[in-house]
């Protein structure tokens, strides 16, 4: 099992559309920190247009490294599913496609094993992906922008809010936001690697995972309410933005901000255990169908 | 287990209402090489991938080394070494990084000096840090061929290892599978949808037609000299027709549209030279054996 978990990684670091991923998200943060140094305010004011009316605020003053790294990951994680698939999605197809599928199951090896060796593969591409979207988002814009206490501008319905951490109590909601970042993309990993299995190019399993993505996601943000009570609770892009919560901070009854605090422990609970349930049963029924599948390629 | 390394009986497989293998039974005895001969969608492949669980049977059972494949197939995989169709590897790493790869599954050492002897057994000497993309056909053929022997398996199956190879290619297999037959004791089973590919290695041989089981049994029986089809183009038909009636020849006739005899590949030069005896004008001989003939007939060649 470790052979084979060594083997995948191996080979996932020899090939080169794993770089395009970390090379992609560099250049992302790259192409916002300059943006934000360049012209801060007006960018400022775009990306708060519902919360300028409420609040009177000086924006450069919030702008620090950050505030720039919640920026980023909120616009970032949207696209970062679509490198996770860009490698999940090729787990199986691509060994189907090359022909090494039915080579390296001619060998003494389970195809459970193997499989769970591609998953956490996978997984540990999207952990260390992660830690890259760290280092660039939160590491470089600390340098570029300078730290302080971070601004976290909240807009639920018709109520705006805005929400103050002081700078000694951010850097371990980074460090859950994004633990909590990597179970949600290793669903999608799942979901890429159970599509892959019924592919022999690619193309078709990664496609297949961005537009469930996508559908999902719309479906996941529409105000309707049978979708809320019956659909919603059930799509795992409900929780896909959960890492919100840690920035979303307690307050004491005079309203005053509670240090090491979350505002709703237990909807992030709830949206864990529902995303590693995902996991879970993705992986159980992906297992089940490689056991079972004749090996044609 | 006994001298059978393979025991098959009653293999069938199906995909949806289409049969691919049908009720095929056939032993491996341990160090012999057995052939599968067949056009393509004959079920050879589809019966290969089975003995390996690549595919899992409709119906049958499977004993390899003496143990059910079902359930033991770890256990079997790791006296086996196999290249099924094209043996594709990983294009993208070197030779030295394929070969690893699948070291390490064996838990075999993977010291480049290991590499190196097995690379040099396949003619691939020097070319182990190129990568496999740059390989041309026939290297990549030896590189499957370097990754099957990796664990010194017992069992070799080779799915039409000639496929695709210019000459020099195809007899440097031919000699690769005669040493490891000869020299090596290895048990070999290889597949081909040539006959003269099997009949120059195997010991034993079946054909294989649209799934089922045409013929089987030793390539030297089945090939035996004494029924060799002989075609002869003359120049007058009707003449050499007159010339055979009531001689030795004419119950060695099997056709007089084409003048086709069954004989005895010995007796060849004897009807030559009684055909020019006669002052027949002889334009062109061709012989095949019977078991060709029968072949060629199935594949509509």
């Amino acid at each position: 099992m470790w052979t084979l978990l060594g083997i995948e990684l191996f080979k996932i670091s020899k090939r080169p559309r794993t770089y395009i991923s970390f090379a992609a998200i560099c250049a992302i943060v790259l192409i916002f920190q300059f943006a934000f140094k360049a012209d801060g305010e007006n960018y400022m004011n775009l990306m708060l247009q519902g919360i300028n009316d409420s609040f009177q605020l000086n924006k450069l003053n919030a702008m620090n490294g950050y505030f720039m790294c919640y920026i980023i990951l909120n616009t970032l994680l949207v696209q970062v599913p679509i490198l996770v698939a860009l490698v999940a999605g090729d787990a199986i197809s691509g060994e189907a496609n090359m022909g090494t599928l039915r080579l390296i199951l001619s060998k003494p090896i389970s195809r459970q094993e193997l499989l769970i060796a591609k998953f956490l593969s996978s997984m540990i591409y999207t952990v260390i992906l992660l830690i890259w979207m760290a280092i660039c988002a939160l590491g470089l814009s600390l340098i570029i922008f300078g730290s302080g206490d971070m601004l976290v501008f909240r807009v639920a319905g018709e109520v705006s809010q805005i929400m103050q951490i002081t700078s000694d109590d951010i850097l371990w909601r980074y460090l859950a936001a994004f633990g909590y970042a990597a179970i949600a993309l290793t669903v999608i990993a799942a979901l890429a690697i159970f599509f892959s299995l019924f592919a022999e190019n690619s193309i078709g399993p990664i496609i297949t995972t961005i537009c469930i993505v996508l559908v999902f996601t719309i479906v996941s943000n529409m105000n309707i309410p049978i979708i809320d009570e019956y659909v919603k609770p059930y799509l795992f892009t409900s929780y896909l933005v959960g890492w919100k919560g840690f920035f979303y901070i307690a307050t004491n009854q005079e309203g005053i901000p509670i240090r090491g605090s979350v505002e709703d422990i237990q909807a992030i609970q709830k949206s864990i255990s529902i995303l590693l349930a995902h996991i879970g049963a993705i992986l159980l029924i992906s297992i089940y169908i490689f056991r079972k599948k004749d090996i044609l390629s | 287990m006994g001298q059978n390394i393979v025991e098959v009986e009653g293999l069938s497989k199906s995909y949806k209402s289409f049969q691919a293998v049908k009720n095929i039974s056939f032993q491996i005895e341990r160090g012999s090489v057995y052939g599968f001969l067949g056009q393509n969608g004959a079920g050879k492949s589809t019966t290969m991938r089975m003995l390996l669980s690549l595919i899992q049977p409709t119906a049958g059972k499977i004993n390899i080394f003496g143990k059910p494949l079902q359930g033991n197939e770890k256990d079997i995989l790791k006296n086996i070494g196999a290249i099924i169709e094209k043996p594709e590897t990983y294009g993208y790493l070197s030779g030295y990084d394929n070969l690893r790869i699948f070291s390490r599954i064996f838990k075999l050492p993977t010291y480049k000096k290991d590499l190196d002897v097995l690379l040099e057994k396949v003619g691939l000497k020097g070319r182990g840090n190129d990568k496999v993309k740059s390989y041309s056909q026939g290297m990549k053929q030896r590189m499957g061929i370097a990754i099957a022997l990796l664990n010194d398996p017992e069992f070799i199956i080779l799915d039409e290892p000639t496929n695709g190879l210019d000459p020099q290619g195809i007899s440097d297999i031919r000699n690769l599978i005669s040493h490891f037959s000869k020299n090596e004791g290895k048990t070999i089973l290889i597949s081909s949808h040539l006959l003269n590919e099997i009949e120059m290695v195997a010991d034993n041989m079946i054909i294989l037609h649209k799934g089922e089981k045409i013929v089987e049994g030793k390539v030297n029986q089945l090939l035996d000299p004494a029924k060799t089809i002989v075609q002869i183009d003359t120049a007058d038909l009707n003449q050499t027709l007159n010339y055979i009636r009531n001689t030795q020849w004419e119950k060695l006739l099997i056709s007089e549209n084409e003048l086709l005899f069954e004989m005895n590949k010995s007796n060849i030069p004897a009807l030559i030279k009684y055909l020019i005896e006669k002052d027949i004008e002889v334009l062109n001989i061709k012989s095949k054996h019977s078991l060709e003939n029968y072949f060629l007939k199935l594949t509509n060649h």
